[in-house]
């Protein structure tokens, strides 16, 4: 298990976390620290911060729920590449249907509950939820800088 | 060794007025502890609250829809409530989100407390 950012270079972390919700504040410090390294603005690091918090929240508890989920982690990398901070979020087994991701987004206000789904969307410029064979299952977030 | 820094949520009582102090980041993590202190409000129909901000850190949806599900449900109640000493950081997504046209915030705890006077 590691719970600290590991460096690999000024402008790329990896992470692994239990999926557990107390790890949050571990990935949104790994967020600032990349977003202040590459000098992107307060502002747009608290908007990927938030996007980032919300959909690893939304696996956590998801894949909390599976058989072993307690045991499983999270592989977060992040990095810096042509004008955009990527994050990419993987977790083992199967697709997780997240809300966080359903399209089209609800306004705040109309559904509480669709919330964590227009936060991403609206901070974030491209989401993918995708499989890779190595990873397995992955939801990349793009934000632009 | 991991160590987690809990959101703590002080509560303080003046007369018909709450405030709760926050410190720490409200996320998944601590959100049962904000739904409890607001439950806790609820059940005492303590309607009249302040959310003092000055340490908190960060603020998921889930606990944003918290407070404005608590708003209003105050409201209705003849009452609300406020925010005070958002950091610039939580006030601009409170902004980009279209909150701050749905609570209310001000810049200082006099200034809340004030407005809760003026009301009655």
């Amino acid at each position: 298990m590691q719970n600290q950012p590991r460096g690999r270079g000024p402008e790329q972390i990896a992470l692994q976390i239990p999926c557990r919700y107390s790890y949050l504040r571990i990935v949104r410090q790994a967020v600032g620290d990349l977003c202040a390294q590459t000098c992107v603005s307060e502002f747009k690091a608290a908007q990927l911060e938030m996007a980032v918090d919300e959909v690893c929240a939304e696996l956590i508890g998801q894949l909390r729920q599976r058989p072993e989920g307690g045991g499983r982690s999270l592989q977060i990398m992040l990095g810096r590449q042509s004008g955009e901070i990527a994050v990419q979020i993987c977790y083992p087994g199967d697709k997780v249907e997240c809300p966080a991701l359903a399209s089209p987004p609800v306004r705040p206000g109309e559904d509480a509950g669709s919330l964590g789904s227009y936060v991403v969307q609206r901070f974030v410029d491209r989401v993918e939820h995708v499989h890779d064979p190595e990873s397995g299952w992955c939801v990349r977030l793009h934000k632009r800088i | 060794m991991l160590i987690v820094k809990q959101c703590r949520i002080e509560r303080e009582q003046r007369e018909n007025l709450d405030i709760l102090h926050l410190d720490g980041a409200l996320d998944a993590y601590s959100f049962p502890r904000l739904e409890a202190a607001l439950r806790g409000l609820r059940e005492e129909n303590r309607n009249n609250v302040i959310l003092d901000c000055t340490n908190l850190d960060y603020i998921s949806s889930a606990s944003l829809g918290a407070l404005i599900g608590f708003a209003r449900r105050a409201r209705e109640n003849g009452g609300d409530m406020k925010l005070v000493k958002l950091s610039s950081k939580i006030y601009s997504i409170v902004e980009l989100l279209g909150f701050h046209k749905i609570l209310e915030i001000h810049p200082d705890l006099e200034s809340a407390i004030r407005s809760f006077g003026s009301q009655g």
